[in-house]
């Protein structure tokens, strides 16, 4: 065996790079390197670039969440505390044609399918995976010159429901009032609950002076450019319980 | 620090030429693994902390590494065939060559590894990222095919 091993490495010295070869290889190294260098700067200009981009689109979006509603006004007489917010003007964009008769809330409503609905006016309505309803009632459609100026649903009437939802939406053919106002004789709770699925803030109105003591919450939240109004009734007259309710009901929306 | 790494390189580029040339059995294409090696050690030298026998090993590892993949690609696989006849001429040693090219591929860089270079099994195991076991089977398995082929 050491024959063997003798003759192999008296074999394997002749394998060699010649003088020339390896010059060519170094050169081509660094020539390959400095290639390497500029195209990894222009990638991590490139990186840099979409980051801040990104970044600055996330602070506009966030600006956009806070900004939606604002709490115009707080007044207090007698102990009582008035609340006035407003949301900034928006309007939605759907298709504007699309074939939904004019409606007055006299008017009888029409019954359509989350599904029917959405591929009407090509949008997507948030909904709720607590006590879901398959459909939603049209109860107002205004038009201007046949086309969709303002539309507004409720999720139908049960009495098993805990909730009422109302969605309200309006678009550029609208000529009337263009902000969105709640009142409140009493409590505008806090700074509004995140709505993790939507990533946009519920306000929550309750109707006594102490949080989580009222029978009935009306939340409100807009999601993509929409107007969501909520009675919710916990059935309960536990404070944690309500509370616990009431977030669990907001974890369950989605689109 | 370019000295640094043209040191490393007139150190080591012979034995990682022979390591590639004993698996792919061609000049040229050893040559090409050998500047592909080389070109990711410079990439990292500076933030390598290992000493010059533990570079060495480390520009098997990647040798290794980058001879497979470039047998694995489909451009190799497809002129292989015509490849059988032309290798030949670009051989340093008739006999070597000829002795090698009559082994399985993943023999003949552990008959390197293991003649020539004097590693350990443990070694040559960290280096082809392979058990124990499985490199003293194929050093026995390779062994006896080395024999064969010196006696005849």
């Amino acid at each position: 065996m050491k024959d063997i091993k003798n003759n192999l490495k008296k074999d394997f010295n002749y394998i060699d790079l010649s003088d020339e070869s390896k010059n060519n290889i170094l050169n081509n190294i660094y020539c390959n390197y400095n290639k390497y260098k500029k195209r990894r700067n222009i990638i991590l200009s490139f990186s840099l670039v979409l980051f801040i981009c990104l970044i600055g689109f996330g602070v506009s979006y966030a600006d956009e969440i806070v900004d939606y509603f604002k709490v115009k006004q707080v007044t207090c007489k007698n102990g009582v505390t008035s609340t006035i917010g407003q949301a900034k003007d928006i309007r939605k964009v759907i298709n504007y044609d699309a074939n939904i008769p004019e409606l007055t809330p006299d008017d009888e409503n029409i019954v359509y399918k989350y599904s029917e609905i959405e591929k009407l006016l090509n949008t997507k309505l948030v909904k709720s995976t607590f006590e879901p309803s398959e459909t939603l009632n049209l109860y107002n459609c205004q038009k201007d010159s046949n086309k969709i100026a303002a539309l507004n649903f409720r999720v139908p009437r049960d009495n098993n429901r805990r909730y009422n939802m109302h969605i309200s939406l309006i678009t550029k053919y609208y000529k009337g009032e263009s902000t969105i106002e709640w009142n409140t004789k009493n409590n505008l709770m806090s700074n509004g609950f995140l709505i993790k699925n939507l990533n946009t803030k519920a306000y929550i109105l309750q109707f006594r002076g102490e949080e989580w003591t009222s029978s009935t919450y009306q939340i409100t939240f807009i999601y993509d450019n929409v107007l969501y109004w909520v009675v919710y009734s916990p059935r309960t007259i536990d404070k944690e319980e309500r509370k616990e309710q009431i977030m669990n009901f907001l974890d369950s929306l989605y689109v | 620090m370019k000295e640094d790494f043209e040191r490393i390189f007139n150190l080591y580029s012979n034995d990682v030429y022979r390591l590639t040339y004993s698996y792919l059995l061609n000049k040229e294409e050893a040559e090409d693994i050998v500047q592909k090696t080389f070109f990711k050690y410079f990439k990292k030298y500076k933030k390598l902390k290992l000493n010059d026998l533990e570079i060495k090993k480390w520009l098997f590892r990647v040798a290794i590494n980058e001879a497979k993949d470039y047998l694995k690609s489909s451009y190799i696989s497809k002129r292989a065939e015509l490849n059988e006849n032309i290798s030949r001429k670009n051989i340093a040693s008739n006999d070597i060559h000829n002795i090698l090219s009559n082994m399985p591929e993943n023999y003949r860089t552990i008959i390197y590894l293991y003649y020539y270079e004097g590693y350990s099994i443990k070694e040559i195991a960290k280096i082809e990222r392979k058990s124990e076991s499985a490199i003293k089977m194929r050093l026995s398995r390779g062994k006896e095919l080395l024999k064969k082929e010196m006696e005849v």
